[in-house]
């Protein structure tokens, strides 16, 4: 955890263009998105002492990080490779602000990009998924990633008697909210019809249930709350924030219809002194459409086992009781893997300055973000304020 | 890899009796003797008591659905001329949540609750896979 609440700041936030990007590969892509949250903190290279990156699939190397200090010819004081998995590009900012308060470095750089999309191998592929079950006990049975997350929205409808209807709200709703993204991966509409009518993946899950496959990175830049007045942007604080790990093979889960976001939820909310009624915005982890039923009620934002009913009454839209993902999250923005989670972090930054433009939630003043990893198995909760929070 | 192309289990040293029991077409679970939790995969220590003392024993090979998908885009290639396929979590009479397909259930009949029982397929020499079917009516009262 941050050791003071609202001592380390987000001072610079950026995307690199996403969707399919064949003309730069994942480094190129983390220097792109690297270069321009420096240029958006005001700050540049020289400034960073501090670098964390995780391993691209499309890209890898032995040590990512060393690698990316190399490419950027940056020699950091605290430099992180992350074997990330979607939890870890939250998680990680808590360790980047320890770093900063324990006087490691002043300047932290978090820039991540993948490829998935256009830069893997039908092998890596392959690979990619059948390395989410058990090696031993649960991949011999032909688990796939949506398998293993449809088991979750099985286990969530015998549980609270969630509609199949619920599901695919989630995904209208993050479709609905990347038509207002410049540059969101998939823009046009749809309807609960449409989703329901998509090609069957894993039951109940469709293909619209599923987040996409994309190209793309993100960065951000955290400084002290002190040196953060001083530069371009309102600076974004850090108020709390919190982990949760409870099994990393779904078959060792203890409970499948409630997981550590609980746990998480309630750190972040006890470091920063607050609760979900103090969240005005919320940046939700979307791999698969039930996880974002999941994380409502795990994490207080709406009560237990009616996050069906909130979804379908308009719940986590732009003008609902908790606006979820206004890029339209992985499920319609864009998902590189690893990376994924950056882009929630990067749009609760410019929701908290009121930067978004037609996405724009009125009077975002505190944001809740959170990611999880595996299979609803490790989770981080971020809970950032605007300048106003001070 | 199975002839097949089916995905084989990476075993360990630690899981030979549990592979050597599913040879037998017996379902085996690792009992701690201290304090008679039970567990699976195997460890070298009770997850309960931390005890050192765990013993190998047939289970009833008796379950219900946890939880149940129906899977129309396959794993791998070798999977592809099952789809659907179904992957279930079955809690075992004995406690364990494991991973395992269901055989001979229809759409319909599949659902959370379902009481079903162990059977085994042979993948190759060594591995022989536990699958798991609807009870008989005979096996669901006990």
């Amino acid at each position: 955890m941050m050791k003071g609440r609202g001592r380390v700041a987000i001072v610079g936030a950026a995307d690199t263009e996403v969707g399919r990007v064949t003309d730069l590969d994942s480094q190129a892509l983390c220097a792109i998105a690297a270069q321009r949250a420096l240029a958006d903190a005001g700050l540049t290279l020289a400034d960073v002492d501090g670098l964390v990156t995780c391993n691209a699939m499309s890209q890898p190397f032995l040590y990512p990080a060393e690698a990316l200090a190399e490419y950027l010819q940056i020699f950091p004081s605290y430099c992180v490779g992350l074997g990330a998995g979607g939890a870890a590009a939250v998680s990680v900012i808590q360790h980047a602000a320890l770093a900063i308060e324990a006087g490691l470095c002043d300047t932290v750089l978090i820039t991540m990009a993948d490829r998935l999309r256009s830069g893997l191998t039908r092998e890596q592929a392959r690979q990619m998924q059948s390395a989410a079950g058990h090696p031993e006990f649960e991949t011999p049975y032909g688990p796939t990633a949506p398998a293993l997350y449809a088991l979750l929205a099985q286990a969530h409808m015998h549980a609270y008697g969630t509609s199949r209807e619920a599901l695919a709200a989630v995904a209208v709703t993050m479709r609905e909210h990347a038509g207002l993204h410049p540059v969101a991966q998939k823009r046009d509409p749809i309807s609960i019809e449409d989703v329901l009518a998509s090609r069957p993946v894993a039951t109940p899950l469709n293909v619209l249930d599923c987040s996409l496959v994309s190209d793309g990175g993100a960065a951000i830049v955290l400084t002290s709350a002190k040196r953060a007045r001083n530069l371009r942007q309102p600076p974004v604080l850090l108020l709390g924030s919190g982990e949760g790990h409870s099994h990393e093979h779904l078959s060792g889960a203890h409970d499948l219809a409630r997981s550590a976001a609980v746990e998480s939820g309630h750190q972040a909310y006890a470091r920063s002194g607050l609760g979900p009624r103090d969240i005005d915005i919320a940046g939700l982890y979307d791999c698969f459409t039930p996880v974002v039923l999941f994380l409502l009620e795990d994490l207080g934002l709406c009560p237990r086992g009616e996050s069906g009913a909130f979804v379908l009454d308009g719940g986590i839209r732009l003008d609902g009781a908790m606006p979820v993902n206004p890029h339209g999250g992985l499920l319609s923005h864009c998902h590189p893997g690893n990376p994924g989670s950056m882009f929630h972090v990067t749009e609760m930054v410019t929701q908290l300055r009121g930067q978004a433009g037609a996405r724009q939630v009125p009077g975002a003043e505190v944001a809740l973000v959170h990611a999880q990893g595996g299979t609803l198995s490790s989770h981080s909760t971020l809970i950032l304020g605007s300048e106003a929070t001070q | 890899m199975s002839a097949d192309g089916h995905i084989l289990p990476r075993t360990t040293p630690l899981s030979e009796p549990y592979w050597e029991g599913c040879r037998n077409a017996e379902l085996r679970l690792q009992h701690c003797l201290d304090c008679g939790h039970v567990q699976l995969p195997p460890r070298p220590h009770c997850t309960s008591c931390r005890g050192e003392q765990l013993q190998w024993r047939a289970a009833s090979g008796r379950g219900r659905v946890a939880s149940f998908t129906w899977v129309h885009m396959p794993l791998t290639e070798a999977w592809a001329n099952e789809v659907p396929y179904a992957v279930a979590l079955i809690r075992l009479a004995e406690g364990p949540l494991m991973m395992s397909n269901l055989r001979d259930a229809s759409e319909g009949q599949l659902a959370v609750g379902l009481a079903v029982t162990v059977t085994f397929e042979a993948r190759d020499d060594t591995i022989h896979l536990p699958q798991f079917r609807p009870a008989g009516e005979e096996e669901t009262r006990s």
